[in-house]
């Protein structure tokens, strides 16, 4: 029975349920028509990353004297590459999540909120994929696999909850502020380069390197960087930090896109 | 029992008198306190209901809004006030093709439009075969669907659309799909469906499509219900009035 429900967390997962043929349908449409008709196909997945790191590498191993002094220079550029770009991916693919399916969404009623999560999803599937490399070349550099491996999954799928909160909150903004998507492309550009990805947080002073402990892409990348590079378990408050700007995150998201949702129609 | 159930609904529609759209235009017209907006009621009171089993039909001039109120029951919209009540999920048998990935093949096409219809994944891969015969596509639903003509791109949505027996159905003008002997099978399996205890409103600018198929009738002008009522009086009334002389 329909009546116009109430905010509720169990709604939504009732309906997840319900909807998971849907999303599961829309991942794999992203995932198979972004590498249709391309001869490489998939292993654009492993190879992108691996270029990147590439290029960087040969680009700022020598502009900062040999990364700086940091360990394994090579892994800890490819991680923070990695976990950036599939952060920056899933965001610009779900910003037009609502924008972009505005022909269905006129026609018939899914639950919106299924559109930028299946965009996050898909766009997460490279992401898990560029691990592979990613430990590859782990093992190349001699990192062996350890105990503390086993917290490789946690950190992805707190960055994925905090991903798809960004994805709720940029999708809804899109739909009134069509700017969005440009002014996302300046900021994220300076998140990056306020991030931790190619130099070491010592390089930034004192003072600046107090701000990073506010941006949540640094934790997120520190987190993985402790597991693989360190070989260490990331410590409690570690751990602690992630999930609060996770879950802080994505609750923001889903209070946005959850108060704004029935406006929708009328601007898309 | 009824099945649907409108009461009192009204939706207000704001139309900007520029459309604003982006961060700065917004800033600057709420400097200027601009920011106005024209009120446009495209219902207003509309109360209906319809029973169990029951065909009903809805007429009205262009921009009376009755693809407002079939959005509106089908959870599309929300009404500014007013309350919809559904004794059961509904189907909508939406303009067709909107579900439509055109990169994927005709099968692919089936799935994806299924699940945006709400079908489970068991229903569709045992209702496969039936929706490939009623769509006579034969081994062209292996292509991807670019490849398709027109007809049979309305002919394969509308075979995965009628494959289900919904409780509620929702129809905006979708029977002129296809060639003639295409639309007599539609329209005799939207036959068959409304025979088979399913409660159906239906939209269509043909009289006597209207006539033939509902039971009862409701006419809207410009938001508010003219009249409802049995089939014939309504559609004779409507007739009438759009024979009218020119004012």
């Amino acid at each position: 029975m329909y009546t116009s429900e109430k905010f509720s967390l169990f709604a939504y997962l009732k309906n997840l349920k319900r909807y998971r043929f849907l999303m599961e349908q829309l991942v794999s449409r992203d995932f198979k028509t972004k590498y249709k008709r391309s001869v490489l196909g998939i292993f654009w997945s492993f190879l992108n990353p691996l270029m990147m790191m590439a290029v960087q590498y040969a680009v700022f191993s020598r502009l900062i004297d040999r990364g700086g002094g940091i360990d394994h220079y090579a892994m800890y550029l490819l991680i923070g590459i990695v976990l950036f770009n599939g952060f920056n991916d899933c965001c610009n693919q779900s910003m037009r999540a609502i924008v972009g399916n505005a022909p269905l969404i006129t026609k018939v009623y899914v639950p919106k909120f299924i559109y930028p999560a299946s965009k996050v999803l898909s766009a997460s599937v490279n992401t898990l994929l560029a691990m592979i490399p990613l430990l590859l070349v782990a093992l190349i550099n001699r990192l062996w696999p350890c105990p503390a491996w086993i917290c490789l999954p946690v950190g992805l799928l707190l960055l994925l909850i905090f991903t798809l909160g960004m994805g709720f909150l940029l999708s809804s903004l899109m739909v009134f502020f069509r700017d969005v998507e440009f002014l996302w492309g300046v900021f994220s550009t300076m998140w990056m380069y306020a991030t931790p990805i190619i130099y070491h947080i010592s390089l930034l002073g004192p003072v600046i390197a107090k701000l990073e402990y506010f941006n949540p892409m640094y934790h997120y990348i520190t987190y993985m960087r402790t597991i693989i590079i360190d070989r260490a378990f990331p410590d409690m408050g570690q751990f602690l930090c992630c999930l609060g700007f996770s879950l802080g995150m994505f609750a923001v998201g889903m209070l946005v896109f959850h108060k704004t949702e029935d406006k929708f129609i009328f601007y898309i | 029992m009824d099945m649907v159930k409108v009461e009192h609904v009204s939706i207000r529609f704001r139309l900007q008198t520029d459309r604003i759209s982006s961060i700065k235009e917004t800033m600057v017209a709420l400097l200027k306190g601009k920011l106005k907006y024209k009120e446009f009621w495209a219902l207003n009171d509309v109360s209906f209901s319809v029973e169990k089993g029951e065909v009903l039909g809805i007429v009205g001039h262009n921009g009376a809004g009755k693809s407002t109120i079939l959005k509106i029951i089908s959870g599309i919209m929300k009404p500014t006030t007013g309350k919809i009540t559904l004794g059961a999920n509904v189907v909508p048998m939406m303009e067709l093709g909107s579900g439509c990935d055109y990169e994927f093949t005709g099968r692919e096409n089936v799935f994806l439009n299924g699940a945006i219809l709400g079908y489970s994944k068991e229903f569709l891969m045992e209702k496969y075969d039936e929706i490939l015969a009623f769509s006579e596509l034969g081994e062209f639903i292996q292509q991807p669907i670019r490849n398709y003509s027109s007809g049979m791109l309305m002919r394969l949505a509308f075979s995965i659309a009628a494959v289900v027996n919904p409780e509620i159905l929702i129809c905006d003008e979708v029977l002129a799909v296809g060639d003639e002997r295409f639309q007599a099978k539609s329209r005799k399996r939207m036959m068959e469906l409304m025979g088979g205890g399913t409660t159906v409103l239906f939209v269509s600018h043909n009289i006597d499509q209207i006539r033939e198929m509902c039971n009862r009738v409701v006419w809207l002008d410009h938001g508010t219900v003219k009249m409802i009522g049995a089939a014939d009086t309504v559609c004779s009334a409507y007739r009438e009035w759009l024979d009218r002389p020119e004012e």
